[in-house]
């Protein structure tokens, strides 16, 4: 195994963070509650969705229509929901799915014999998961959190961004759990931050995105990097730099030393963005920063001169003068580091449990019941508790892709996770679809925030008969 | 075990692709497809196109999409505007422009005034009537003025040197460049000229436009022509020689006057070649009017615009009028508010007074005691003493046109029909033309107010998703 690919990051912890709060929108023509729909030709529109039926009609309500709005489910890309409230219960056996395909699912691990596992579910009931279809599970790490979410400016320290070509500086302003501003401005703090840590903020934005944000910075007060040698005394920091909406790059910075570049990514696509979720994680120890954007890994940055940073602190920089929306701040310790993961056609003969406090048990689950685990090794049957456990690698083979169908989707949980199936239909209190895994499923509509449809190759118009 | 776990695990739970709208089990996203059709703007950013198909106040408007399977009716309470995508320009003889108190603009043709009374024609009507007290200037254009362009509603014609993706791109009506990159078109200019359009900005910005060149896909340093260089805190503008060993020539810049918090501006370049004169101007506001004294030397008739720098600065141009005109004297493009009545002259001077009339192709214009009778051949334009007009309530259904000859007019609809749009306008009464005369929509007239610092948060709108 140990001859995989290893880009991806083990993040248990990201898995059972605490749910995103909430965000309480501010209402200006647009009603907080309303879903938003989005169009395959780029179109947008805000309203209510009413129904989905089996022959793809999307019922749509708008406020200055007085019927519902029938739209071609062929012409729709995507569906975004608001964000409920998390209703999810606390269980020793809560933990994370993910399947071979690539879904993710999240519940409270039941029963597992060497046929099927059981879910229990809060959005779907008791999802049966044929054995093949697993690829791994994991249980919640307990970390404590460090910073928990943008509550107002107290113990936040503003300054004027010094960026060349800043013509005029402005200040941050807080406002329903997120920081604003539309001029160049800085907001700092000393997050104390750990040593691992993983740090996750939402931004949006209108105009182009010219923003950086140091890290383990010991100082409070922006500095211009073209003269930082010139700034009152500041202790090594890294420096993540989003440019032109379209580069980002880390510069390791410290004062009297020449400013080196780690890498710098070029994401063209950041153009069409207007507000994406920033995911960091860091470990000095391995002098490594990796970076995720709306939890898609894209970078790490590993410091070959060695982790500069000297504070526990961040700064956040606009440097546009354009709106900026900082929200959803969130530092937690991180547990996770880099690791060898799945192979990239191999297929994973046996079953590996993950201990807390022992080594890794391979061999073959024969059943998961009342709290223990059974599983069959070269040197007979070991049973644990489930608490002892953090995860498990089932066997499986590599998921083969599947053709999407007419109506075949990808809904995306609120609190994380996603699940692939073909909509049969979608009503107000339930959806009906399903999942060539899971077979028929009746899922609470509330539990998505989104709602992908996936690859109908026929452009509306010619369906249209244009 | 931590230390095992860390850098032998073969478990990843890779939750951060699961989380992510990108990762599909393994299928693709549905396929972009590109948009077609006129444009339907909501005021909270919403956005669909399609075709209006027939509007009036008791039913709604009627949109087709192709994404719907029925016509949709909407009611315009939140209805920001439909921008129609047809291009070019209405011929239409005119000989001046009028513009009014409440914002309309017309092309037209003056044919007398008097205390009261204002008669022209244009080109929806003849021998209109309105009052005087409505009219905030006559502008007269001058000879030969020929309407070259107005759009864009496509790319055709139009040339992209981009340098970087993510520069000069097109849609709805509007050019947007957030990297380096050049557009430009061959207009064919030959004689004195006036270029405008809308300049928008989202941060501190560069942008070069190239006037007469002969490239129109780069910059060219190796023919003859003039360049412009804005940005938002001021104007440059340079002479490019046809003479490889001589240095662009600058003749000079001037404070753009745009005040803080505001990123779109109208900007309109003059180019008298009679005169040798440049001249900008922004929002009608004379910029600065250079003179070249080595005379006006340029070897091309095209426009070029270069996004120079990359601070992630988004420009977008649109509403773009090209005309060209002959005669030493350019048409005035600046408005003067003023509390008395004022006459422009072709020599740039001005003189305040009382214009009592416009008869037999002249001007009564009274000063202090004197009454004077100025050909209007020497006249650029009447501005008319400021007239308050009290705030009025507005109709659900008041909209603006934009036409495609050039000015707008606001009105309340009453109907809208394939071949006919029919409503009532506070200047002239009852009014009708043909749809397809308008380019643009607008509705809910009042949140056009310029935005103040109270209500500053508008600029986050859209952030809040």
């Amino acid at each position: 195994m140990n001859n995989r690919i290893s880009i991806l990051w083990l993040i248990a912890t990201l898995a059972f963070n605490a749910p995103t709060q909430p965000v309480q929108k501010t209402v200006f023509a647009k009603p907080a509650s309303q879903s938003l729909l989005l169009f395959r030709n780029g179109d947008l529109l805000y309203g209510n969705l009413q129904s989905i039926d089996s022959h793809g009609t999307v019922l749509w309500q708008h406020p200055d229509t007085t019927k519902p709005i029938d739209f071609r489910r062929d012409s729709i890309a995507r569906i975004d929901f608001p964000a409920p409230a998390d209703s999810r219960a606390v269980s020793d056996n809560a933990c994370r799915v993910l399947l071979a395909n690539g879904n993710l699912l999240e519940g409270n691990l039941l029963s597992c014999n060497p046929q099927i596992l059981t879910l229990q579910t809060v959005y779907a009931g008791n999802l049966n998961i044929p054995r093949p279809a697993l690829q791994s599970l994991v249980f919640p790490p307990h970390l404590p959190g460090v910073f928990d979410g943008i509550t107002g400016l107290d113990g936040w320290t503003q300054g004027a961004a010094v960026a060349a070509f800043v013509t005029e500086t402005g200040h941050w302003t807080y406002r329903n759990s997120a920081f604003y501003t539309d001029k160049p401005a800085s907001i700092a703090r000393d997050l104390k931050l750990p040593d691992t840590a993983r740090i996750q903020f939402d931004l949006a934005w209108k105009g182009g995105l010219n923003f950086a944000v140091a890290l383990y910075t010991d100082s409070l007060q922006p500095l211009l990097l073209t003269a930082k040698d010139d700034a009152p005394n500041f202790g090594g920091f890294y420096s993540l730099r989003f440019l032109n909406s379209a580069f980002i790059d880390l510069w390791p910075v410290k004062k009297r030393e020449p400013v080196r570049e780690l890498g710098q990514l070029f994401l063209p696509s950041l153009n069409n963005k207007t507000h994406m979720r920033v995911d960091l994680r860091i470990s000095k120890s391995q002098h490594k920063i990796a970076l995720f954007l709306d939890d898609t890994p894209v970078k790490e940055w590993v410091d070959p001169e060695g982790f500069i940073g000297e504070g526990t602190g961040m700064r956040f920089v606009q440097n546009s003068t354009a709106p900026l929306k900082l929200s959803n701040l969130r530092v937690t310790q991180w547990d996770g580091v880099l690791a060898n993961t799945v192979g990239e056609t191999g297929e994973i003969i046996h079953d590996t449990v993950w201990l807390e406090h022992s080594p890794q048990a391979t061999g073959s689950i024969e059943s998961i019941a009342n709290g223990k685990l059974t599983v069959k090794t070269a040197a007979g049957p070991v049973q644990f508790s489930l608490p002892d456990i953090r995860a498990i690698d089932f066997a499986h083979k590599p998921a083969s892709p599947r053709q999407p169908q007419a109506l075949s989707v990808h809904a995306t949980f609120a609190h994380g996770g996603g699940l692939d199936f073909i909509l049969e239909s979608w009503l107000p209190g339930e959806i009906t679809g399903h999942n060539d895994d899971l077979g028929t499923i009746q899922i609470n509509p509330t539990a998505f925030t989104r709602l992908q449809f996936l690859a109908p190759e026929t452009p509306t118009s010619e369906k249209a008969g244009k | 075990m931590k230390g095992n776990w860390n850098h032998t695990a073969t478990l990843v739970l890779l939750a951060a692709l699961a989380f992510s709208g990108n990762r599909l089990g393994g299928a693709t996203a549905a396929v972009p497809i590109p948009p077609e059709g006129d444009l339907l703007e909501f005021l909270d950013g919403s956005l669909l196109h399609g075709g209006l198909t027939r509007m009036d106040p008791v039913a709604g408007l009627r949109w087709e999409c192709p994404s719907a399977l029925k016509p949709i009716d909407f009611q315009p309470a939140h209805i920001d505007s439909i921008h129609f995508a047809r291009g070019g320009s209405a011929a239409m003889p005119a000989n001046c422009r009028l513009r009014f108190f409440n914002g309309d603009d017309l092309f037209g043709s003056v044919a007398s005034l008097d205390n009261d009374r204002l008669n022209f024609t244009t080109w929806f009507g003849r021998d209109l009537a309105v009052s005087r007290a409505s009219v905030q200037s006559i502008t007269f254009l001058s000879s030969n003025y020929t309407i070259l362009y107005e759009g864009p509603s496509d790319t055709n014609g139009w040339i992209f040197g981009n340098h970087y993706p993510g520069s000069w791109s097109f849609r709805d009506g509007v050019f947007t460049s957030g990297l380096p990159g050049s557009l430009g078109r061959n207009f064919n200019l030959t004689a004195s000229s006036t270029v405008e359009f809308d300049l928008a900005w989202s941060d501190s910005f560069e942008l070069l436009v190239v006037i007469y060149g002969d490239a129109v896909d780069h910059l060219d340093f190796r023919n003859s022509s003039y360049l412009l260089e804005f940005t938002r805190d001021q104007v440059n503008l340079r002479h490019i020689a046809s003479d490889a060993a001589s240095l662009t020539r600058s003749l000079g810049s001037a404070p753009l006057p745009v005040p803080p918090g505001k990123n779109k501006v109208r900007i309109t370049i003059q180019s008298n070649q009679a005169e040798g004169t440049i001249a900008v101007f922004a929002d009608n506001v004379l910029v600065k009017r250079w003179k070249d004294e080595n005379g006006f030397h340029a070897s091309g008739g095209g426009l070029l615009f270069q996004q120079q720098i990359m601070t992630g600065a988004v420009i977008k141009l649109s509403n773009f009028k090209i005309s060209q005109w002959d005669g030493r004297y350019d048409p005035e493009a600046s408005i003067v508010a003023t509390n008395t009545d004022t006459v422009r002259f072709i020599n740039h001077d001005q003189a305040a007074g009382k214009i009592t009339g416009i008869n037999d192709g002249k001007v009564a214009f009274t000063v202090g005691k004197d009454l004077l009778q100025i050909p209007l051949p020497r006249v650029t334009q009447l501005n008319f003493a400021t007239n308050p007009v009290p705030p009025i309530a507005r109709h659900p259904w008041e909209v603006r046109a934009y036409f495609l000859s050039g000015g707008s007019l606001s009105f309340q609809l009453e109907k809208w029909g394939e071949k006919e749009v029919s409503g009532r306008s506070a200047i002239f009464g009852p009014i009708a033309f043909q749809p397809g005369q308008i380019r643009e929509l607008e509705f809910n007239l009042d949140r056009a107010a310029p935005i103040t610092p109270a209500d500053g948060n508008r600029d986050f709108e859209g952030l809040d998703e």
